[in-house]
């Protein structure tokens, strides 16, 4: 879908989205339209129950006086409130209405409001990226769809006095629309396509944006001494991979930032195998390691000035003959043992070496970890928050910050040792599950006995948040891609490195690390 | 009851010069290695060799340890001890004296008189021996009921340690009482029981109202009473009130779920532990156990406490999966799930609370949802608030009383008018499906708190501790009452709202 951006005018085609704000009051682009089509619009909003409140939308279809097909009121709410955020949602809202027609023209007006304190080129770049997020579609495995069901729409146009700087301003933002796409696409992708070896590969394909890219077999595992992640995918006909993803954009010798992924390509639970029903949407449970693979393609296209490992642990967890069993005590790269109890707490077991793999390597500066990992976290959570486990409060805060900064909220939960005493093994190290109560905690336990002392880590578990089945703001039904904005806004605000106007030309840039 | 005193070295007064016997127990501050204990407590090595072996701990003064039948426990030094450390402290000793046998127990440390008190304290919760219903005693010991008569401390200043204890003691011994009541089974503990248990505060000053099922229905308290009707003692609101130095004055509401047993009614709950249902009423025993600790102190402060108190029973006049019933502030709830009953009762207890007594905080405390054991197991209580300063009010109250609690989030009205959308209600009381149900509970709860400051905790995994261990006993916690203390103390000393920061 082309983004253009332009100086202000009434289109000759297609659709046009005006704001109107909370209790009726048009903005001067609805005005604009309004003179032009005799009050079409003051008319429409009293004979509805449209009322400019925030993600509303009304249409008007093929108004006198105008030559577009479609008028789409989009509600704004206060003009105080009028935030990039909300303008991403007015720019989804523009884009959903805009797709029920069959104009392939979406024309977005964008107005100065005085309360605002923020430009108007940041909000009509914010407007296109939640345009450029809503459109998201995974059709590529239809094949008789009809007309009226594809989406027409190829191109939108935001309207503004600033186009310039509006068109600057989006540029990073495409990116992370362009991000979010691939991240959605992984996880959409069913798992008789996506296998670990097909996603190696794609991460691979991430070396022409200029990161490299190592993946090790499961030889190379082996040699390292990955028994726990190794030990998930030892009953599935396919090899597990460990991807490593290496982005360096910051100063040579800084410790980077360690993004590590669960990346189970469909988890059937195992010999402790899932109930059928809903099974399917275990093709998702790579989402962790889709979020660290599109976060990278991010920040290696706008060249971002800090340093990101990004790990997938990828396997896929199948029932059979050579499949683990509950009872197997595996030995994980850090040498301690597990009792698998349950073979469907298999996330926690592929992120163990995966973590330690992180820290051994490169001794990041922190490491932040994502997974689809546990059922008992939709229950505490539901879908609206992801949950948030960690060692440090700093990175805690900042992480919150960033998520609430982008719409990727997070709700931290307490760990402890009490936690901690409930996967106690008596006969190994540990276990994989603790019991019925807190799984989520548990499972963070399980995680921190595999950071290091001193390093500084922060567990995200997106079981709720990934997948969705109903339209988000942002997202149709489906793939959410929570984490990549979220990833992205807190490395933008905590690692990387700020542009510094006299050392940019110098090739070691003075470190000035938050 | 076990009972406390307080003694210094040289005034050996409460016991008299009685020697040590064999049904005693001797903690002591100084090294065995290295005997001379002062005063009149000295006694030869001989002595000590005659008790049974096991039944001297030994705190020594550089690192405090109880060696013996608890195993070895390293903790902070006797002269360190900070008043937490001592209740700590207090508990390992109390899990370590309740042996068949232990008459007196004297702990000789020397310790100061706040320390002296917490450390009580610390015993005295986990020493109190369980609700005990046997007949009779297998052994003329027996183990689960075995707890000394008497605990002697020593302490540099015994009148301002007894003093210390008076401030302590209404909670702590409150506490014991909830988890009697908790403990009580469901056939003894019914709805008339536990309001005369109630009752019983009314010699401490508190005024005690109860209104019936014929007052809740001119109260318009329909939902209380719909998921009391199918037993066959009727539901009640048991309301309490503690004037404190000014009556007139807004005061705190407390109001707690008092579900005396949870069948579930029509959607019945599984047979498997049912019988722990008998304490569905946790809540309730919170609000009871802190209100008369306040009493007993005669604490300034109103406090209103309001109890829900219904038996949800199974019969052909229970409620029904479907029943549409108004709330006493008017809205319409379709009863889904009639295991969802905790919410329905608090909600009338709710919106009660704020007609008749215009609190400036509620509390609220309820054994909810499984949901809420499943995120947070049985070491953080769950708490939901509509203002952050009434969540950081709670906070405090935990980290000062020790009862932890942690905050989850309300959900959105966008998500919650999805997730409870009735077709023909106002709203449903719950959601099916792996939902979110301690946060659905919550927020159900939220729109009848409305705009009064309320916190919502959900005690349903902390109520029980799952098992025996040095610093508590096996079963129910009596969870809250030290926590409504800690935040009362705080609201006398800093009244709301809140300025200071935290």
């Amino acid at each position: 879908m082309k983004v253009a951006f332009a100086k202000p005018g009434l289109p000759k085609a297609g659709c046009l989205a005006v704001g109107v704000l909370e209790t009726g009051i048009l903005t001067p682009s609805a005005k604009e339209a309004d003179d032009a089509t005799c009050g079409a619009l003051t008319r429409a909003i009293k004979a509805s129950r449209f009322s400019g409140k925030a993600d509303q939308t009304l249409d008007i279809i093929a108004p006198s006086g105008l030559a577009v097909d479609r008028v789409i009121l989009v509600g704004l709410g206060k003009a105080c409130d009028v935030t990039p955020r909300r303008m991403e949602s007015f720019g989804a809202s523009a884009m959903s209405a805009a797709e029920k027609g069959r104009s392939t023209e979406l024309t977005i007006a964008i107005d100065v409001l005085s309360e605002t304190p923020v430009s108007s080129a940041t909000l009509a770049a914010h407007a296109a990226l939640g345009a450029a997020l809503k459109s998201y579609r995974f059709d590529i495995y239809r094949t008789k769809q009809k007309p009226e069901d594809k989406p027409a729409i190829a191109s939108i146009t935001l309207c503004l006095d600033d186009a310039a700087a509006a068109k600057t301003a989006f540029l990073p933002l495409s990116f992370i629309a362009d991000g979010v796409g691939l991240t959605r696409d992984l996880v959409s992708e069913p798992a008789n396509v996506l296998s670990p070896s097909l996603f190696a590969k794609v991460a691979k394909g991430l070396e022409k944006d200029g990161v490299t890219v190592e993946i090790l077999t499961e030889k190379d595992m082996h040699k390292l001494g990955m028994g726990a992640l190794l030990g998930v995918g030892q009953g599935s006909e396919h090899d597990s991979h460990l991807v490593v993803m290496s982005w360096q954009g910051g100063p040579k010798d800084e410790a980077p930032i360690a993004i590590v992924g669960k990346g189970v390509c469909f988890d059937s639970g195992g010999i402790s195998i899932k109930p059928a029903a809903g099974m399917e949407e275990m093709k998702t449970d790579m989402s962790g390691a889709a979020v660290t693979t599109g976060l990278m393609q991010i920040l290696a296209r706008r060249k971002a000035r800090v340093n990101v490992v990004g790990i997938l642990g990828l396997v896929e967890n199948m029932p059979s003959g050579t499949a683990q069993r509950p009872g197997d005590v595996v030995t994980s790269m850090s040498g301690q043992t597990i009792e698998v109890i349950n073979t469907d707490a298999e996330g926690r077991l592929v992120l163990a070496d995966a973590l330690w793999y992180a820290q051994e390597v490169f001794k990041p500066k922190a490491v932040i970890d994502l997974a689809t990992l546990t059922g008992a976290i939709v229950i505490a959570l539901g879908s609206e928050h992801a949950g948030l486990f960690s060692n440090d409060d700093g990175l805690c805060k900042a992480l919150t910050e960033a998520g609430t900064e982008v719409g990727e909220p997070l709700w931290r939960l307490p760990m402890g040792e009490a936690y901690d005493e409930q996967i106690k093994s008596d006969i190994a190290d540990m276990k994989n599950t603790g019991g019925r109560e807190a799984g989520s905690i548990t499972a963070a336990q399980f995680l921190k006995r595999f950071v290091k002392d001193g390093t500084i880590w922060a567990h995200l578990d997106i079981a709720g948040v990934s997948w969705s089945k109903k339209a988000l703001a942002t997202a149709p039904k489906g793939a959410s891609g929570f984490g990549v904005r979220l990833l992205e806004r807190l490395i933008a605000n905590t690692y990387e490195t700020p542009l510094h106007p006299v050392t940019e030309k110098k090739t070691t840039p003075k470190k000035t690390g938050k | 009851m076990i009972r406390i005193c307080f003694a210094d070295r040289d005034n050996t007064a409460p016991w008299g010069n009685t020697p040590l016997g064999a049904a005693d127990a001797w903690i002591t501050g100084h090294r065995t290695s290295n005997p001379s204990p002062r005063g009149s407590l000295a006694r030869p090595m001989g002595l000590m060799q005659t008790l049974t072996s096991g039944d001297v701990c030994t705190l020594s003064p550089s690192t405090a340890s109880i060696c013996g039948w608890t195993g070895a426990t390293e903790l902070p030094s006797v002269a360190a001890l900070t008043e937490s450390a001592a209740e700590r402290l207090g508990q390992h000793i109390g899990a370590a004296i309740i042996r068949p046998g232990i008459r007196r127990v004297f702990i000789d440390a020397d310790l100061f008189p706040g320390i002296a008190a917490a450390l009580a304290s610390g015993l005295v919760l986990r020493a109190e021996p369980r609700l005990c219903h046997k007949s009779r005693h297998d052994t003329p010991f027996d183990d689960a009921t075995a707890c000394p008569e008497e605990v002697v401390i020593i302490t540099t200043n015994p009148t301002r340690a007894t003093n210390a204890w008076t401030e302590r003691e209404p909670a702590t011994r409150a506490t014991i009482w909830a988890r009697h009541l908790i403990d009580t089974p469901a056939n003894h503990l019914t709805p008339a029981a536990l309001q005369a248990e109630a009752e019983t505060l009314i010699p401490l000053g508190v005024r005690v109202t109860t209104l019936d099922a014929t007052a809740l229905a001119a109260q318009g308290m329909n939902l209380l009473l719909s998921v009391g009707h199918g037993a066959s003692q009727p539901p009640r609101l048991i309301i309490l009130d503690w004037p404190g130095s000014d009556e007139t004055a807004a005061p705190l509401a407390l109001i707690g779920k008092g579900i005396t047993f949870d069948t579930g009614g029509i959607s019945l709950k599984p047979a498997e532990h049912m019988e722990d249902m008998k304490g569905d009423m946790g809540g309730a025993a919170a609000v009871l156990g802190a209100l008369r600790a306040a009493a007993t102190r005669r604490s300034p402060m109103h406090i209103v406490g309001l109890l829900a108190v219904a038996e949800n029973a199974v019969s052909g006049r229970a409620a029904r999966p479907g029943d549409v019933v108004m709330a006493c502030d008017g809205s319409s709830v379709e009863i889904v799930d009639t295991d969802a009953e905790g919410r329905l009762v608090l909600a009338d207890a709710l919106a009660h609370a704020r007609n008749a007594f215009a609190p400036f905080l509620m509390v609220d405390l309820a054994t909810l949802t499984g949901a809420v054991a499943r995120t947070l197991g049985a070491w953080h209580g769950g708490l939901f608030a509509n203002q952050d300063d009434a969540a950081t009010r709670l906070e405090c109250a935990a980290q000062t009383s020790g009862e932890a609690l942690w905050r989850l989030p309300l959900p959105s009205e966008s998500s919650l008018d999805e997730a409870l959308k009735s077709d023909i209600a106002d709203l449903k009381n719950c959601a099916w499906g792996v939902a979110p149900d301690a946060l659905h509970a919550a927020g159900f709860l939220s729109r009848f708190a409305g705009d009064t400051p309320w916190a919502h905790l959900d005690i349903a995994g902390v109520a029980d501790a799952p098992k025996d261990t040095a610093r508590e006993r096996a079963g129910p916690r009596g969870f809250g009452v030290r926590l409504l203390d800690a935040l009362i103390r705080d609201l006398e000393t800093t009244p709301w709202p809140s300025t200071s920061m935290l």
